[in-house]
């Protein structure tokens, strides 16, 4: 009963207890309380929240847009609002992107479409021609594909393979393969073992936090790319630019960007990483070399034609240089050989300079050369020397001992050998020799005789001469005097050609006997007169006259058939003073005219009897007293000596 | 298919790399020729219940003394392989050194004590007791022979099982 009362009560109470609080409150809070309840009415009041909520939201997420963590939290809605978006209406998304993702799949498909032509055109062109031979054997070689080959050589640079690698456990995350390359040996053993080697380095090299860049194998490079939980390598062929570097150390960051958790964490297990291996895929770009220089084609004809014309011109100034040399040599080759020089040094360092030893008596080298070019163009230097060449020692000895023209002196070695005749003087002074000429060491003069001792006896017995031949020996040189046949004296040439020892003959001082007996019959011959009386009528004492005329010319004749002289006779017809100039040449004719055709009758040829009716002179006085005649003038011409061998001055024939 | 660093730990000339060997290739020489660094094999091993785990087998360069790259080259390893040659019982010293600094530098890793070269029977000196009192975390201790081949496939096995029933994380 008292807890009901005490309930009235206080229920009583508390209603005034409570308007009692309310004025405390109000006097104490006053305006705070109106706003607190403001307050709570916002609070609690949801429409408002959201409305104010709504306001702030735009400034909240642009205030958190690079907040990592933002990201993350919001990551995971939008994906499955893009998901559920995508299962209830994928056509309103592929509406939405079809703008942004045509464009680059046209664009994608074209430049995969652009490659693959490229590479069938790099192919066939370069499949048939001398550089495409030559990869051919390459690839034969090196057991690669053709393709394979021509992409080496016309890629710029290619990446051939992506490997990410983990940093901590040296596994390899996720690799990516060009379509060419064949895979690794052991992937995981490459990327265990290039880690170990990145340990090693930095351990090495204390203090450096760069490790390893790059590596080269071969034609191809390995570059490392070395980020705080990953590693990015990349195999890659050609020349890569620098540029490459940084556009892969880009995707190495979106890695971490995107994997950074999965990084730390991760401990073999490969599949939180399933979306690395596009991202790799993308690393994987190529590029072609600029092949305009092979594509715009060599002008190959000018250089061709430079090309002849240096050959050409090497060849002539070879095919000249030969020609030059093979005169060097033929001059080289007469001095070495020639008597009398010695060839010392020839062209010391291929210059011009010859030194020569010569003998003075040697002919100079510029005519040995015989070539004046050749000659003019070398410097040819002589020093003086003896010479014991045989043919120069032998001119050296002539000048010396001045032998005779007889003798014949020859070079056995060092024996002299002298032969032949010599007048005793000679022979005495050689003997009496004590200093022997320089390069003789014994003089054999076994072959030596006397001059004319026995030679006149060899030349009489040899010539056989008639009696009233006189021969006569002066130097060797035989002299005839005295008369003798025309035939003996024809034939004398051969015998006395014969003779060992002689120098010549002299045969002018002979007289033919033939000619001796010819001249004293024309003698008696010549002046022969032949009376005349009135007229051509000659007179009868003429009769013996003409017998003997016409002997004698027989005579002559007999003697011309051995020797043949010449022969004319001049009948020449006189006449007195009386009549005309025309009668008496007329007369004149007559009468030489009958005395020619008398001798005729008695046997003489008249072809050798020419009358003179004109003289050209008058009869002498003698004969002007006995004008009446006709008169014979013989003209004998003497036949000349045959000439006689004469030995020339050095004794030769 | 997942794959696990593992590192094969231990003195000089303790049989390290002819383990390997025996293990990845199934030869072994008797020529020895010492580990500069580090050589790094692979191998797959199937386990009893399917699964196969590829093995990064990271076979570091004797020591008695963890030097700061023996470490670097443990460093994110999920278990190791820990052996002493069974003739010399000074080696085992080296594997407490090794286990201490792994454990201390890293964090507790699983690990497998192997006795190697029991072949030679007669000098073996180094019981398998005492290796159990001084490397008593071990998850196993096996006496082996890369010469005869004895336990080597076991020992992976063993450290492969033990590696993935204990995470790294969660040791």
């Amino acid at each position: 009963m008292s807890d009901s009362r005490l309930g009235v009560a206080g229920a009583a109470g508390s209603a005034a207890d409570r308007a009692a609080l309310e004025q405390v409150r109000g006097l104490l809070l006053g305006e705070e309380r109106a706003r607190l309840m403001a307050l709570q009415q916002r609070l609690e009041d949801p429409e408002r929240r959201v409305a104010e909520l709504a306001e702030a939201l735009s400034d909240a997420v642009w205030l958190r847009a690079e907040d990592e963590r933002f990201i993350a939290a919001l990551q995971r809605p939008v994906d499955q609002c893009i998901q559920h978006s995508v299962e209830r209406n994928p056509q309103g998304l592929a509406d939405a992107l079809f703008p942004v993702m045509g464009p680059a799949i046209r664009r994608a498909i074209s430049e995969a479409l652009k490659g693959i032509v490229q590479s069938i055109n790099q192919a066939v062109e370069h499949s048939i021609s001398v550089k495409g031979l030559r990869w051919r054997i390459e690839a034969w070689r090196s057991g690669t594909s053709f393709a394979e080959v021509v992409l080496k050589n016309t890629l710029l640079y290619r990446v051939d393979a992506a490997y990410l690698i983990h940093n901590d456990t040296g596994l390899l995350i996720e690799h990516a393969l060009a379509e060419t390359q064949t895979t690794l040996k052991d992937e995981d053993a490459m990327s265990a073992m290039l880690t170990a080697i990145q340990d090693f380095i930095q351990d090495s090299f204390t203090g450096a936090n760069e490790g390893l860049e790059s590596v080269e194998i071969g034609g191809r490079s390995l570059w490392v790319l070395r980020g705080p939980k990953a590693t990015l390598a990349c195999v890659i062929t050609g020349m890569p630019p620098r540029s490459l570097r940084e556009q892969l150390a880009d995707s190495l960051r979106d890695l971490h960007l995107s994997y950074r958790k999965q990084f730390e964490v991760f401990d073999g297990d490969k599949s939180p990483f399933a979306g690395v291996e596009p991202l790799l895929q993308d690393c994987l770009t190529l590029a072609y070399r600029e092949s305009s220089e092979d594509k715009a084609g060599v002008n190959w004809l000018p250089w061709l034609l430079v090309g002849l014309v240096l050959v050409a011109g090497l060849g002539w100034l070879g095919w000249t240089q030969y020609l030059w040399n093979q005169r060097l040599d033929a001059a080289r080759s007469r001095l070495e050989q020639a008597p009398g020089l010695v060839v010392v040094n020839w062209r010391p360092s291929g210059g011009r300079r010859v030194l020569l030893l010569a003998d003075p008596l040697a002919e100079s080298p510029a005519a040995v050369i015989a070539d004046s070019e050749v000659a003019a163009w070398l410097d040819l230097q002589t020093r003086p020397y003896l010479s014991a060449d045989a043919p120069i020692l032998l001119q050296r000895l002539r000048q010396q001992l001045a032998p005779p023209a007889t003798l014949r002196l020859d070079l056995n070695g060092t024996l002299l050998q002298v032969a032949g005749q010599a007048p005793e003087a000679w022979i005495q002074d050689l003997r009496a020799l004590r200093l022997l000429p320089a390069g003789v060491d014994r003089i054999d003069l076994s072959a030596l005789t006397t001059e004319g001792t026995d030679l006149l006896a060899q030349a009489q017995a040899a010539i056989d001469p008639p009696s009233g031949v006189e021969l006569t020996l002066d130097a060797a040189v035989l002299s005839l005097a005295g008369v003798a046949p025309w035939d003996w004296i024809n034939a004398l040439a051969e015998p006395v050609a014969g003779l060992p020892g002689l120098v010549g003959c002299d045969n002018q001082r002979l007289v033919v006997a033939e000619l001796r007996q010819a001249e004293a019959v024309v003698e008696a011959l010549n002046g022969m007169l032949f009376a005349f009386g009135e007229g051509n009528q000659l007179l009868p004492d003429a009769d013996s006259r003409l017998d003997q005329a016409a002997v004698q010319i027989s005579e002559l004749l007999a003697l011309q058939q051995r020797v043949p002289f010449g022969l004319e006779i001049d009948v020449i017809g006189f006449s007195d003073q009386t009549g005309t100039e025309r009668w008496r040449a007329w007369l004149r004719e007559r009468r030489a005219e009958q005395v020619i055709r008398q001798l005729g009758e008695r046997g003489v040829p008249t072809a050798i009897l020419h009358p003179l009716p004109d003289p050209g002179f008058e009869p002498s006085d003698d004969l002007a007293a006995v004008a009446e005649q006709a008169q014979l003038r013989v003209r004998l011409q003497p036949v000349p000596l045959p000439p006689c061998w004469v030995r020339e001055s050095n004794g030769k024939p | 298919m997942e794959s696990r660093k593992i590192c094969i730990l231990g003195d000089f000339a303790v049989g390290k790399t002819s383990l390997v060997q025996r293990f990845v290739n199934n030869q072994f020489s008797d020529k020895y020729l010492t580990t500069l660094g580090v050589k790094v094999d692979t191998k797959q091993v199937a386990l009893d219940d399917g699964r196969a785990l590829k093995l990064a087998i990271w076979d570091v360069a004797g020591t008695d003394t963890p030097t700061q790259l023996f470490l670097r080259y443990t460093r994110g390893a999920a278990g190791y392989l820990l052996v002493a040659d069974r003739t010399r019982p000074e080696t085992l010293e080296a594997c407490v050194r090794l286990r201490d600094a792994v454990a201390g530098t890293l964090r507790p890793l699983p690990y497998v004590f192997l006795g190697n070269k029991s072949d030679l029977v007669d000098r073996c000196r180094l019981q398998q007791g005492i290796a159990q009192a001084r490397l008593p975390d071990a998850l196993d201790w096996l006496e082996t022979s890369a010469l005869t081949g004895e336990h080597v496939e076991l020992a992976f096995r063993r450290l492969a099982v033990g590696m993935l029933s204990k995470p790294p994380s969660q040791v």
